[in-house]
């Protein structure tokens, strides 16, 4: 708990810190020459927080939260505050950092839900770029397996809750090293990942099992301007279960065209430890422009899940209106059917904000 | 070759020389342009493309590539756009969305053509696009895109 409490006077501190810094470099700038005046674009919200020319920058997300659920008590809650912080180079050096405080203040909070208050370290790594196929990253970073993961914060996504099988079958972060780029193919970039992962995570989230070794691929083809289809690979073990060794097989999809989009991703996991803890699912979903900047989204996923063992289907239904690159809102009816054939309807809606 | 031949020729070259002055400087269209004595002399759509994607952001000789916009309402930059992604600025919400969660932000963007041709004339590895009414010997044109708004200034 003072831990936790240290936690956020530290990061309070260094936000209040370089926002001082950025109101100087600002001031700064202004006085310059016209030349460099027009290169500092002024703050606009969804874009980061460009610290002058010191190549410094700052942004983040949060997220606002309302569920409510048969047998439930209904909830409120800050479900995301997370801040970006990171520098670049003109040589290709990169250092990216996000600090991710999940459910600090809620009006009532389900741990078996996953709520918990939580502040974790999301991504903490360093990038040294060679040129656009080869950038070698050391440090924390998303687990590139299939799509989501890899844009999950709340403002990018059409919905308030996340599929279950981007979720459930692998740690969302992984820590150690990873070579990534892109080449040109037919005119086209192919973006392609190849990573491994040591044993132990940088201050995890205590809601998942870190990767206890892991070496994985994870290629992204543009199959046209509309179309872009995904394929990962992993060969991994978690921690408690060091010895259960576990491969992995992800294929994913994106299409979208003048502002409608399908999205779906399919993961099958093989465990060591025979049939039982394997583990297959796979998700589609659809947003629609309804009216101007109202979407309308549709889901549906199915998982069996290893432990407990049970087969989950999920439809989602809901609307999403963002209001600019930077604001969305969303609400959506989730019905879950288990094979035991208890069946859960939920409401959610949020407001999100990327900063 | 007879002499009636040759003085069809010649006056055929001079009648096409006529209309070629004639008819100026394009007074449509797009120039993508770089700083004088750039060392790439040509520019093709599929990398303008992965250029203003921020997919390539180093130019063969390793130097940075600083890419300029206009501003999302300027008609040139919606043209621009269109031809390179076959897409609105706004169209480019979700891309932009998702490649800032990474780090990644959209290029620059500046208020006028001057703006863009003072930043792609004094700063290394840059890479905008103007009118081609408005092109002086500050910079060289990479690629020229033919559909675009008509200039909104005369020619020089």
């Amino acid at each position: 708990m003072i831990r936790h409490v240290h936690l956020r006077a530290a990061f309070c501190c260094i936000t209040a810190g370089l926002l001082s810094l950025a109101g100087e470099v600002a001031l700064a700038t202004d006085e310059s020459k016209n030349e460099t005046k027009e290169a500092t674009p002024p703050y606009e919200l969804g874009s980061g927080l460009r610290l002058g020319n010191s190549g410094f920058y700052l942004g983040g997300y949060g997220s606002a939260e309302y569920s409510a659920a048969r047998r439930a008590e209904p909830d409120f809650s800050l479900s995301h505050a997370d801040l970006f912080f990171w520098w670049e180079s003109q040589s290709g050096f990169k250092f990216f950092s996000e600090v991710d405080g999940e459910y600090e203040a809620a009006t009532h909070r389900n741990p078996d839900l996953g709520e918990r208050r939580t502040l974790s370290l999301a991504r903490l790594y360093l990038d040294d770029t060679y040129s656009d196929s080869l950038t070698l990253r050391l440090g924390k970073f998303l687990t590139p397996i299939g799509r989501w993961n890899l844009i999950h914060a709340d403002p990018l996504v059409w919905t308030t809750s996340r599929p279950v099988p981007t979720k459930s079958p692998f740690p969302g972060t992984a820590t150690g090293a990873m070579a990534l780029g892109n080449f040109s193919m037919f005119g086209r970039p192919l973006d392609y990942s190849v990573y491994v992962s040591a044993n132990g995570d940088l201050r995890r989230d205590p809601n998942e099992d870190e990767f206890h070794k892991a070496i994985g691929l994870h290629l992204n083809v543009p199959v046209n301007d509309a179309t872009q289809l995904g394929f990962s690979y992993v060969i991994f073990s978690q921690n408690p279960d060091t010895e259960n060794h576990q491969r992995l097989l992800g294929l994913d999809l994106l299409w979208s065209h003048h502002g409608s989009e399908i999205m779906g991703e399919a993961i099958r996991r093989v465990s060591s430890h025979g049939a039982q803890s394997d583990e297959l699912g796979a998700y589609l979903q659809g947003a629609v422009p309804v009216y101007g900047r109202l979407y309308g989204v549709v889901r549906l996923e199915g998982f069996h899940q290893a432990s407990p063992e049970q087969t989950i289907r999920n439809g989602v239904f809901g609307l999403a209106y963002r209001q600019s690159r930077a604001i969305s809102y969303k609400i959506e009816v989730d019905r879950s059917l288990n094979n035991n054939g208890n069946a859960s309807v939920s409401f959610l809606s949020s407001v999100s904000v990327l900063f | 070759m007879p002499l009636s031949r040759r003085c069809a020729l010649l006056l055929s070259t001079l009648l096409l020389g006529h209309l070629a002055l004639a008819q100026g400087p394009p007074t449509q269209g797009i120039a993508v342009i770089m700083a004088d004595g750039s060392t790439e002399p040509f520019l093709s759509i599929a990398k303008l493309a992965l250029i203003f994607k921020r997919k390539q952001t180093f130019w063969a000789n390793g130097q940075r590539i600083q890419p300029v916009n206009l501003p999302p309402a300027h008609p040139l930059r919606r043209a621009f756009s269109q031809q390179v992604f076959a897409r609105s600025p706004e169209d480019l919400d979700d891309y932009w969305r998702d490649m800032y969660f990474h780090g990644v932000l959209p290029p620059f963007v500046l208020a006028s053509e001057e703006a863009v041709i003072r930043f792609v004339a004094t700063t290394p590895g840059a890479v905008g696009y103007v009118s081609p009414c408005v092109l002086d010997h500050r910079v060289t044109v990479v690629l020229r895109l033919y559909e675009g708004p008509a200039c909104a200034h005369q020619p020089q």
